[in-house]
Formats: C-alpha cells, sequence, structure tokens
C-alpha cells in the first residue's frame, strides 16, 4: 500500500469508477433517465455538528450574516397563515382521508386495454358469444317493428347529421356524431304510438358510474362518465335460459400470460369503495337499459380503436349491472337468480358496436362457477362513406353528394335494442 | 491682434500627449479650431478621466439539454436536435443538422430489469408489436410483461405475438438459445450469434445495437466466439 501513489492508491482505497467495482455489483448502473444538468440540485447537507445529539449548535442566525466558522442555521418552513387557491398544493397522498395500503385498479372512459375484449372478459368473468341474442334478431326482422319509410327517413337523418346542420362544407365528427346518435333515438321514439310502453323511458346524459369488485386477488374498480344512459321503470327480462347459464361452468376463461390482467389499468391507492349508479333511490326510472358511447374524437390517435371500445362498453355494461344488482338483491357474492341484463350502443357516427350483457352471478372473485354472458355484434357499417361535395371528374358527376354503402340493417338493429323489453 | 489670440490660445494650451492633441484637433473642424481651443482641454481631460464603459457584451449560451425526463414512458418524447452544437454553442461535429423532425421513444437497454423488486428470478414478456424507430438504424418492439410495457431493440425475426425470456440465471449446461432472449454470457453456448451486449451485469446494453445492412428490418449478427 504504501509502495502505490496518486491514481493507483486511490483506486485501491475506495473501488469505484476505476473499474474495481465490488463483486457483482457494476462500477456505473444502467442509464437513469434525466441527465444530471437537468435535474434540481440537491440542498446542501446539514453541518456535522447537528448529528451530534443534544449538543445546541452555535449558528448565525443571530448575526444575521454569513460568518465563516460557525454553522448554518437551520429555520423551520415557513408558514405565511394562508394559501393563495391558485398556488394551493394537495395534500401529500399517504395523509389523504381515503388512502388504503391495497391498490385498486380503476377503469375509466380514456382506458385503452392492451388485451381489448379478451382482458375485458377475464375482468368481468364473462363468456363471449358473436352476434347479438335470437330474441334481439326476431325483433330485428319482424316487419310490424319497422318504421314507415324507415329508409329514407334514415337516409334524411345522416344527411341531417353529416351535412344540414351545421354551415360548414365538412362537419367535424364533434358535432356529427352526437347529432345522428339523437337522430336516430328519435326516430325510435317515434314508435310510442305503437307500443305504448315506451313512454316508461328517460335518456339520461352525464351520468357518473362507480363499483368496486374483486377478481382473483385484485381490486378493481369501474369509475366514470360516458355518452347517455337509457333508464326504465321495468327491468329487463333475462334472455339466456337457466341452463344455459349452468352450461358456463364448464367455459374457461382465455388468460394471456405473461401480460398481467390489470396492465393499463390506473393504480392508485387513494379510492373509496361505495357503490354508486349516478341516482339516488327513489328515482322513478331506476332500471339501466341501453347505454350508448360516442367516439367524438376527429383525430384518429385520439379516438379508441373498434376493440377498445367494445371493452370499455363490456366494462361499463357490466359496472352498471352490478351496481344494480347490488342494489336489488344486496351486496353478498352470489349467483343471481334473476339475471341483470344491459345492453349497449357504441359508434363513432359511421361504425355501429351493439352488445348485450347478462350478469348472472356476483360471485367474481374465483376463477369457477357460472360466468356471466355478453353478446357482441361487431363492426356495423351504417354507410361506407359519406360525400360532401359531389366527386366530378371531367365534367360528369362521378359520386354525388350522400351517403356510400347504406345498409338499413344496422338500422334495424339499433331500433331491436330500442325496442327490446317494450315489444 | 490674432498673434493675441494665438498666444492667449497658446498660454492656455498645456502640455498634453500627441495623442490627445490629434484626438482633440479631429474632435472638432478645422475653421473652428481657434475659437473653441479653450474648450477642447476640459472635454479632453473629462475623457481622459473617465472610467471605460462597455457598451456591449457577447451572449452566453443557454443550452438547457432537452433529456429533462426522469420518469419511464412509452410515449414518444419531443426532443431538440444538436446540429453538432456543444453546450457552448459552438460546432463541436461539423456535418451534422437538418433531417425530420424526430421524437425520442425511451429504450429500456437493461433487459433483465424485473418489473416488482419481489421477485427477483427470470421473467418472460409478449412482443405486442415491433415498429420503426426514426432515432436509430435498428427497429424496436413494444413489450410487455406484468402490468408494465417498454420499448427495447428488436432483433431480426421478431413479430408481434413472439414470447421473449429474460434471466440472469447461469447454470451448468449452456442454454439451448432462441431468437430474441436475453441470457448471460456464461449461460450461453459458444458460436451463439448475440447483440445488445453489456460490459458488466446491470450496466445496461452499449454495443452491438445498430441494424445491419441490406433489409433494414434487424439488428446486425455479428459472431462472437469464446
Amino acid at each position: 500500500m504504501a509502495l502505490a501513489s496518486g491514481p493507483a492508491r486511490r483506486a485501491l482505497a475506495r473501488p469505484g469508477p476505476l473499474g474495481l467495482g465490488g463483486c457483482g455489483t457494476p462500477t456505473r448502473g444502467a442509464y437513469e433517465w434525466g441527465v444530471r444538468s437537468t435535474r434540481k440540485p440537491e440542498p446542501p447537507p446539514l453541518d456535522r455538528v447537528y448529528e451530534i445529539p443534544g449538543l445546541e449548535p452555535i449558528t448565525y442566525a443571530g448575526k444575521m450574516h454569513f460568518m465563516p466558522g460557525l454553522a448554518r442555521p437551520v429555520f423551520p418552513p415557513w408558514d405565511p397563515g394562508w394559501t393563495h387557491p391558485k398556488f394551493r398544493r394537495p395534500t401529500p397522498i399517504h395523509e389523504q382521508p381515503l388512502y388504503k395500503d391495497r391498490a385498486c385498479y380503476v377503469f375509466h372512459h380514456r382506458c385503452r386495454l392492451l388485451e381489448g375484449v379478451k382482458q375485458a372478459l377475464w375482468l368481468t368473468k364473462a363468456k363471449l358469444i358473436e352476434g347479438l341474442p335470437k330474441k334481439v334478431l326476431s325483433l330485428v326482422d319482424d316487419p310490424k317493428n319497422h318504421i314507415e319509410n324507415q329508409d329514407e327517413r334514415i337516409l334524411n337523418v345522416i344527411f341531417h347529421a353529416r351535412l344540414w346542420h351545421s354551415t360548414e362544407d365538412t362537419p367535424k365528427r364533434e358535432t356529427y356524431c352526437p347529432v345522428i346518435v339523437d337522430s336516430l333515438i328519435q326516430l325510435c321514439k317515434s314508435q310510442i304510438l305503437k307500443h305504448p310502453s315506451l313512454a316508461r323511458r328517460i335518456c339520461a346524459k352525464n351520468y357518473t358510474l362507480s363499483t368496486t369488485w374483486n377478481r382473483e386477488s385484485f381490486l378493481l374498480q369501474v369509475r366514470g362518465s360516458s355518452g347517455a344512459q337509457l333508464n326504465t321503470k321495468d327491468p329487463l327480462p333475462a334472455i339466456a335460459s337457466k341452463e344455459e347459464v349452468e352450461a358456463t361452468k364448464n367455459h374457461v376463461l382465455e388468460t394471456f400470460y405473461p401480460i398481467s390482467p390489470t396492465i393499463d389499468l390506473q393504480e392508485c391507492n387513494v379510492y373509496d369503495v361505495k357503490d354508486n349508479t349516478g341516482f339516488q333511490e327513489g328515482y322513478p326510472y331506476p332500471y339501466p337499459h341501453t347505454l350508448y358511447f360516442l367516439e367524438t374524437a376527429s383525430l384518429r390517435p385520439h379516438r379508441l380503436q373498434p376493440d377498445h371500445l367494445r371493452a370499455k362498453m363490456i366494462l361499463f355494461a357490466f359496472g352498471n349491472a352490478l351496481a344494480q344488482a347490488r342494489r336489488l338483491y344486496g351486496s353478498d357474492t352470489k349467483v343471481l337468480e334473476q339475471p341483470v341484463v344491459v345492453q349497449s350502443v357504441g359508434t363513432d357516427g359511421r361504425v355501429f358496436q351493439f352488445l348485450v350483457l347478462q350478469l348472472n352471478t356476483t360471485d367474481l372473485a374465483s376463477n369457477e362457477g357460472v360466468k356471466n354472458l355478453v353478446w357482441v355484434d361487431s363492426d356495423q357499417l351504417l354507410y361506407q362513406h359519406f360525400w360532401c361535395r359531389p366527386v366530378i371528374k371531367k365534367k360528369v358527376v362521378v359520386e354525388p353528394v350522400g351517403p356510400t354503402g347504406f345498409q338499413p340493417e344496422t338500422f334495424r338493429k339499433f331500433l331491436a335494442l330500442y325496442l327490446h323489453g317494450a315489444v | 491682434m490674432a498673434l493675441r489670440v494665438l498666444t492667449r490660445a497658446m498660454g492656455s494650451l498645456s502640455l498634453t500627449t500627441p495623442a490627445v492633441a490629434t484626438l482633440s484637433s479631429s474632435l472638432l473642424p478645422a475653421a473652428q479650431v481657434t475659437s473653441s481651443t479653450l474648450l477642447q482641454l476640459p472635454s479632453s481631460s473629462l475623457l481622459l478621466l473617465c472610467r471605460p464603459v462597455l457598451t456591449s457584451v457577447a451572449l452566453s449560451a443557454n443550452f438547457v439539454s432537452w433529456k429533462s425526463r426522469t420518469k419511464y414512458t412509452i410515449t414518444p418524447v419531443k426532443m431538440r436536435k444538436s446540429g453538432g452544437r456543444n453546450h457552448t454553442g459552438r460546432i463541436q461535429v461539423h456535418g451534422i443538422g437538418g433531417g425530420h423532425k424526430q421524437r425520442y421513444r425511451m429504450i429500456d437497454f437493461l433487459r433483465f430489469r424485473p418489473e416488482l423488486e419481489a421477485k427477483p428470478g427470470p421473467f418472460e414478456e409478449k412482443v405486442i408489436v415491433v415498429r420503426y424507430d426514426p432515432c436509430r438504424s435498428a427497429d424496436i418492439a413494444l413489450v410487455a410483461g406484468g402490468s408494465r410495457k417498454r420499448w427495447i431493440i428488436a432483433t431480426e425475426n421478431m413479430q408481434a405475438g413472439d414470447i421473449i425470456l429474460n434471466s440472469d440465471h447461469i447454470g451448468r449446461m449452456a442454454v439451448a438459445a432462441r431468437e430474441g432472449d436475453a441470457h448471460p454470457l456464461g449461460a450461453l453456448p459458444v458460436g451463439t450469434l448475440i447483440n445488445n451486449v453489456e460490459s458488466e451485469p446491470g450496466r445496461g446494453a452499449q454495443y452491438i445495437r445498430a441494424a445491419g445492412s441490406g433489409n433494414v428490418h434487424g439488428n446486425s449478427r455479428p459472431g462472437i466466439q469464446r
């Protein structure tokens, strides 16, 4: 040791940047994000005098200026006695009243699940069936349920929403999507004269929903508000029979190892566990019937993909159904005698996704037992494209103003979902 | 009379440096020299006695690095191009500059980074998508494992849906290496083609990260014989 000098002595004395690290530990760790020049400088360390317990350090606080030999004084943080509302800091997370140690995974209307529908089915313990149930399909084909001049009126609705409604040349999705959905619901409401029980419904917007459930050691919560909701005075009847419900016991839920089912859910420690249907007790229209989800963003990256939209529809419909079941039958986990049925329609103004969810059980912690059922009809185009300005090539109108590839079937399904339960 | 004026003027003049004399004579036009010789002296002495004042100053380089984000994220981050300039603002490397605007995707070069410190063993991840990265020659892959997603350098035949293994375990037998897996060099058989090598465990990959020539999709395949 005595023979070493300069850098060699320093290298022997402290293993570090010169390559002689301790066994197993790297001399320099992996890159840490944020270069040192942009990090906030650390506060200067306290004088060593403060480490000696029981000793009162002599500082230059009384002298009101720095003195080389004396210790640096430590002042308590100044409390001005009032806070400006613009600059109020929130209380630290650990001191908030609703803080809990167990993390809760919250799904809100902006979540995009990585695995989409598969993940939503695992989270809600549901089995997927392609296509709408037979009961609803029979309503679609029944000519008694059709409106007079149905096709003509739907074309008028499309023209109105996409062209006539606003003064711009090409209205944006934020304008035409809610207009189209409102007009279609208004068309459906015109059937009140034929089916008076349709009058026992109400449309609610800006509702809030909050439900919590356990799913195999994860605590999940659905929260938020999205689109419009149709509420009725009478609940929807169960669609699948008891035998079909019992048959779901054999169905095995799809897992997606190595991805965890809580990926893309917001993890938070500050949450409230109470269920909230969005309406108070004694509301005259207590049963949720259909939820309408609108994708109104004009830019494609901001819109949800169809897969993500279907997953969001499944989770929100499930949240509504679960809150309803807990309100009617209590919060203990059991298989429901009367399954709760909730429908859902999701659209971006052109493509429609239809969904019917039947909640059979509130026992969601285990993977075995009766599963819930989900019927999904995905990617139903109402029209392929809408020309706001005619395509003219060589002074000949090639494509006139209006929709191309119009499919009346989509609106018949929309109407069938609306009439389901009242017809 | 001219002589009297001149002697009066000469009397009022004192011995000054030739520089000041030339300065004072050049200040005023020649026609007015005789009448204002008396005024020249005080102004020149005032000038002599003034402290020099700087009326211009060089700009300092306001260089703040754009790399200020401390938390990892998979969303692309805006970056500022350097143009070959260093922190002083002068060109240090010539020939750099211009090009399309780019956003930086934070790549995790330490493959074996378990998500939770509680579970330290080898773990698997699934490749979600392989895409082009404007900041490097290689493509990047979004992989997801547990409840976190991260970007890594994609190897040549990596596709969406592959499962890759990250391990730090060295067994007695050499591992049958699959493409895309990450193992310590001691666990791999001699002659495997490797990339994204780190010089010591835990350091993060610093070597062999660029794309191979030819078809651009993957990483180069150098052979390392041990």
